[in-house]
């Protein structure tokens, strides 16, 4: 796909307000599960009480609340580790997640508008960085 | 028209139009931010329509680490 072919370019961009949005309590505890499980929980603590998702792990008790993580644990360098590890986890994971509800919803919007979508995920070039991106192509 | 929408990490969207005049691109640029926005997303447009001659900056695709899925 040369680039040259394209007629006009616009961008555009969904706050981090809307992204947030997009992480339901129910997707929140999903991916915490996820992460947990991936870290050697068999059967990971993860509860959810309303808009708050709660998780423990080992020394560690992991408090989620509009897509921020709170880390609480016990006074020892492997709990601090701990916790950190899971922190960066769980909000790597969030973000992924958000990313990708994004682009489904996006997808939803170009069907009902053009019909037939065809979706690509892509490696880009976004000024220097090279990024993971879905590509949706439509006629309208 | 040939529309290409661009979904990136952390919320950012980028419209191509590859065919048409800019008028017609600007169009179905604005068609398709309209109904982005009426489904709920508040997509806000954060550059004019540009026409790609104007050296706009924006995204690459590398060709050989592309996935093609279903419709």
């Amino acid at each position: 796909m040369p680039c040259n072919l394209a007629v006009t370019i616009t961008k555009a961009a969904v706050s981090d307000k809307i992204l947030r949005k997009l992480l339901t309590p129910e997707v929140v505890e999903q991916v915490v599960r996820n992460v947990l499980q991936g870290e050697g929980e068999t059967s990971p603590a993860v509860y959810r009480a309303g808009s708050v998702v709660t998780a423990t792990s080992g020394a560690v008790r992991l408090t989620i609340h509009d897509a921020k993580v709170n880390a609480s644990y016990s006074r020892s360098p492997a709990a601090a580790q701990q916790a950190e590890k899971l922190t960066s986890a769980i909000t790597a994971a969030l973000s992924t997640m958000a990313d990708t509800l994004l682009a489904l919803q996006v997808r939803e919007v170009l069907r009902m508008l053009g019909g037939a979508v065809t979706t690509q995920s892509v490696v880009v070039d976004n000024e220097g960085q090279h990024q993971q991106a879905h590509v949706f192509s439509l006629e309208i | 028209m040939k529309i290409r929408v661009f979904v990136l990490p952390g919320g950012k969207i980028q419209v191509f139009a590859d065919e048409g005049t800019y008028e017609e691109g600007a169009e179905r640029t604005r068609r398709i931010l309209a109904a982005l926005n009426a489904s709920g997303l508040q997509v806000e447009q954060t550059s004019e329509v540009e026409q790609h001659k104007d050296g706009v900056s924006h995204v690459h695709v590398h060709q050989t680490q592309t996935q093609q899925q279903g419709h």
